[in-house]
This record gives C-alpha cells, sequence and structure tokens, in this order.
C-alpha cells in the first residue's frame, strides 16, 4: 500500500498521488492517454516538483524542507489530472479551525 | 495599524516613567468594588473600546463610591460604545484637574518628512486639530532627528514654540520636558506608529499624569511586543471576529502575495449579504461602491492581489464561503499583471466542493489580465458540470462595474 501511492507536503498543502488510479503506473504505459498531464502541469504552473520515472509520475525533488521551499502551490497537477487523466491526484489545504467553525455555523441555523 | 487599548498603553507609559492614574482593567463587574475601594477616592470608569469620543458616547462615568462603580461598571459591561461592544473597563482614580495639555509622537507620510513628529498642545482634551485649526499658536510640532532622537534640548525647543495661557513656570516646564522625551522613547521602542496622550493632566496639586493614551504599532512589528496580544495586527476598531482570527493564518508569515479577508460585521443575520472578492485594492472600491448602490450587503472584503499562490486564493475563498451569504462575486476588475491561471485553479477546486454544499448558488466571476484566455478555458472546463448558477466575465468588463453588480442581482433574485 506504501508503494501505491506517493504523499508529501508543500508549505501549506498536502498532495497525494495513488497511484492505483493513475493510468500509467497502472499500465506501466510510456504513453498513457492522460499524457503525464500532471508532470506537464507542474511544468507549465509549477516548479518541475514532479518527474516520470519509470512510466509514473513521481517527485524529482525529494528532501521534503526542498519541497516547501520550492514548490509554488499552483494547484495545475490536481486539475489536470482531473481533466485530462483519472483524477489520482488530491491536494488537501488545510485551514485551522474552518471546519469547525463551518460546522458550528450549520448547527446554529 | 495595529492598535492596542488605553489600559495597555497606559502601563507601557508608566514603564517609562510617565506617571497614570492609579488602577486597573477589568472584565468583571463585581471586581469594581474592590478596585475602587483600593483606589480609596471617586473614579472614573472608562470603556476599553477603540475610539475617541468616548465620554460624549457615554462610555466613560464617574463614580463617587465603590457600590456606585461595581453599578456603573455593571451597565458598561457589555454595553455598545459607537458600534463596539464594551467587553473591558478601565476603573481609575478621578483626577482634579487643573489644566490639560496635548503631547503626541506620530508618523508624518508627508514627502518632505517622513519621519516622526513630535506634537504638543497646551490645550488638551479635544482634537488637536481642531485646536492647530482654531487657536494655531497653543500647538507646535518638531520634526525628529531620527538618527539623533529627542533628548531635553528637543523638548525645550518643542515647549518653546508654543503659546501658553501666562507663563510655563520652570517646573512645569521640566515634567512636561521629561514627558516628552520618555513618549518618544516609548514611540521608538514599542515600534509606534502614533502614541499620543490627550489629555496630559495637571491636577491642583502639581502632579502630571497621563489620563488616556491612544497607541498604534506598526503590523510588521506586533510579532516583537507579544506582550499585547495582539492575534490579527491589521488597523481594526474592534476585536477580530473568529472567522478573521481562522482567515488571519493565511497571511502570517507568508509573504506570496496577498490573501486578505475582513468581515464587514461582526454578525451576519438575515438575507441579502453577499460575499465580495477582490483583487487589488483600487478597482475592488469601485466595485464595492457599484454593489452598495444597488442595496448589497457586503458581508467581507477580501483581496487576492500581488500574485498570490493558488492555495492561498483557495483559502480565502473558503472563509468568504464559510459565510451565510447568498450569493459570492469575485470582481477582478482590474488588468492583473498576476497569472491568472492560479486564481483559475484554486476557482475551480473551492467552487466543485462548495457546489455540493450549496447547490444553485449564485457565482459572478470578473477576471482579467495576465492568462486570462488560459484562466477563462481552466474556470469553463472546472466548472461546466458544477450546480452552481456562475457567470464569468474578462477584459471587457473591468471597467463595467454596475453591469457585474446587476448580474449578480438578477442571479440572486431569480
Amino acid at each position: 500500500m506504501a508503494e501505491n501511492k506517493i504523499e508529501f507536503e508543500t508549505r501549506t498543502t498536502k498532495i497525494t498521488i495513488d497511484y492505483s488510479h493513475c493510468e500509467a503506473a497502472e499500465k506501466n504505459s510510456p504513453n498513457p492517454s492522460c499524457g503525464f498531464a500532471c508532470v506537464k502541469a507542474c511544468r507549465l504552473y509549477g516548479r518541475n516538483i514532479l518527474k516520470i520515472d519509470g512510466n509514473k509520475p513521481v517527485l524529482a525533488v525529494t528532501d521534503p524542507a526542498e519541497i516547501k521551499r520550492l514548490d509554488n502551490e499552483c494547484l495545475g497537477c490536481e486539475y489536470d489530472c482531473w481533466s485530462r487523466g483519472s483524477g489520482c491526484i488530491s491536494i488537501e489545504i488545510p485551514l485551522a479551525g474552518i471546519e469547525d467553525y463551518r460546522e458550528k455555523l450549520k448547527g446554529g441555523k | 495599524m495595529a492598535r492596542i487599548y488605553e489600559y495597555q498603553g497606559k502601563e507601557v507609559l508608566q514603564k517609562e516613567g510617565i506617571p497614570i492614574p492609579k488602577g486597573s482593567c477589568i472584565a468583571n463587574p463585581d471586581e469594581a468594588i474592590k478596585v475602587a475601594q483600593e483606589i480609596g477616592k471617586p473614579v472614573a470608569i472608562k470603556s476599553q473600546v477603540w475610539s475617541t469620543g468616548r465620554f460624549k458616547a457615554g462610555g466613560i462615568k464617574f463614580a463617587d463610591t465603590p457600590e456606585e462603580a461595581e453599578k456603573v461598571t455593571r451597565e458598561l459591561i457589555g454595553s455598545r460604545i459607537k458600534g463596539l461592544t464594551v467587553e473591558k473597563v478601565l476603573v481609575e482614580e478621578k483626577l482634579d484637574i487643573e489644566r490639560e495639555f496635548y503631547v503626541g509622537v506620530i508618523v508624518s507620510d508627508s514627502v518632505k518628512v517622513k519621519g516622526p513628529v513630535l506634537i504638543f498642545s497646551s490645550e488638551g482634551g479635544v482634537d488637536v486639530e481642531e485646536v492647530a485649526a482654531r487657536n494655531p499658536e497653543r500647538v507646535a510640532k518638531l520634526t525628529v532627528n531620527w538618527l539623533q532622537g529627542v533628548g531635553l534640548a528637543e523638548a525645550e525647543q518643542l515647549l518653546s514654540k508654543v503659546s501658553f495661557n501666562g507663563t510655563l513656570s520652570s517646573e512645569l516646564s521640566s515634567e512636561l520636558s521629561k514627558v516628552i522625551c520618555s513618549l518618544y522613547k516609548v514611540f521608538k521602542e514599542y515600534d509606534a506608529r502614533a502614541v499620543e496622550i490627550n489629555p496630559l493632566v495637571l491636577t491642583k496639586d502639581k502632579h502630571i499624569y497621563a489620563a488616556d493614551c491612544r497607541f498604534t504599532i506598526d503590523d510588521s512589528s506586533t510579532f516583537r511586543h507579544p506582550e499585547f496580544g495582539i492575534i490579527v495586527p491589521r488597523d481594526m476598531t474592534r476585536e477580530p471576529t473568529e472567522l478573521e482570527k481562522i482567515a488571519w493564518a493565511i497571511e502570517e508569515g507568508d509573504y506570496r502575495g496577498t490573501g486578505y479577508f475582513a468581515q464587514m460585521v461582526s454578525k451576519i443575520e438575515g438575507k441579502g449579504w453577499i460575499g465580495m472578492h477582490g483583487v487589488g485594492g483600487g478597482g475592488a472600491m469601485v466595485a464595492a461602491s457599484a454593489l452598495i448602490t444597488r442595496g448589497f450587503k457586503i458581508a467581507n472584503y477580501a483581496d487576492t492581489s500581488g500574485d498570490p499562490t493558488a492555495s492561498k486564493v483557495y483559502r480565502v475563498m473558503k472563509c468568504i464561503l464559510s459565510q451565510p451569504i447568498d450569493g459570492y462575486v469575485l470582481m477582478g476588475s482590474c488588468l492583473a499583471n498576476q497569472e491568472q491561471w492560479h486564481h483559475a485553479h484554486a476557482i475551480v477546486k473551492i467552487l466543485r466542493e462548495e457546489a455540493k454544499e450549496r447547490p444553485g448558488f449564485p457565482v459572478i466571476i470578473l477576471l482579467a489580465g495576465n492568462k486570462e484566455r488560459e484562466a477563462h478555458e481552466i474556470i469553463r472546463e472546472g466548472l461546466k458540470d458544477v450546480p452552481l448558477r456562475w457567470e464569468l466575465y474578462g477584459r471587457d468588463y473591468i471597467y463595467a462595474t454596475d453591469f457585474i453588480a446587476d448580474r449578480l442581482k438578477e442571479l440572486m433574485e431569480t
């Protein structure tokens, strides 16, 4: 299970790539239908944190401190994987206290 | 600029040797009797709110006995003074005033100055600008050489330019000079933008006291002063709301563009409130004007300019949409040079999430500038199957804030 996904943290987000739903990884294909949209997105909108290796998207930058320093949190990989691929990338953007606040508001209505 | 309360400012002044009236700040009316008993004479009970004109507004009262002090404190705590809720009061000795002065240090933004200015007025207890207009001879200013600072020579020079009613005794001049020097020291050491004592009181038994204190601190310096407990270092006339405190985390320590959020009211009730989101302050003001003239109630102001990360934009929008609003508008009424595809990614992510909670919610997006075409493609694709009522506009509409406001009105009324 641990090998079937990668998770990494940027300065304020957590990015997960679930290989079990990644067409490129699943099929071990050098030409997936998504065209490695996530890696291309990282190149276009982001800071080249991702690269293609072994027919799947992997981290090009592995030092956690460097990822946090470099990544510009563009959300491009998640969007492009969703729109052109299988939607196997998810980005969490926590904001401390906001979910409790929203729950409280719902309860007060 | 971040503000501190009168009682906090007075504590600072006292530390630097400027006498203040004896007293304590309390939040519980039960404590008023004890404080007044300790003071042992008539007291002033002063609402601790960030507003001028507290006395006229009924925020400062007097009590001759401890029992009366408790009664007055109960009336004040929880009351509203100039729209602000009183949570604390300062119970302090009532001064037997002979004369009132004004002394302050402010930062002048004038192109000729761009630095601290000392101001002294021989007429205190009233607005110093009013005195300067009516009796300019009573007010003097001195631009501070900030490398040199303020010593007794500078203080005496300032006092020598002021017209007092009658002569200024050498003892009083000496006391005032010391206060001026100490006040400047406070200004510098606490990274103040303005610190004013109005009035600086001479009592009938010839003592000097700082009877009031207004203190603002440079927003960027509040981290140096944790003792003040400033949670959201912004220019606010009230304590931050819970949502503002949450939103502050977006900005705190993260200088990648702006992710600003502030609520216009501390509680949103009823219908007709909209979440307002601007890109750039100038355009946002024009936009707000268009919205207000159509009777919209603006729940918040938010700004995401200066090339913020998509993650910041997402979180700001999440705060906006966490309010009980009836519509949302992104009024990017400017040709922004930041790459707008970052906004587009954030907009799609948050609105796709939000649509599950609020199907049919009205959304108007005006987004223009660098990478506008790509940003619009991302938004159109990302929101095409989302159950929101949304409209998207670009650079042809950056001057058409009235039209955008009308579109939002129509969506909300439909």
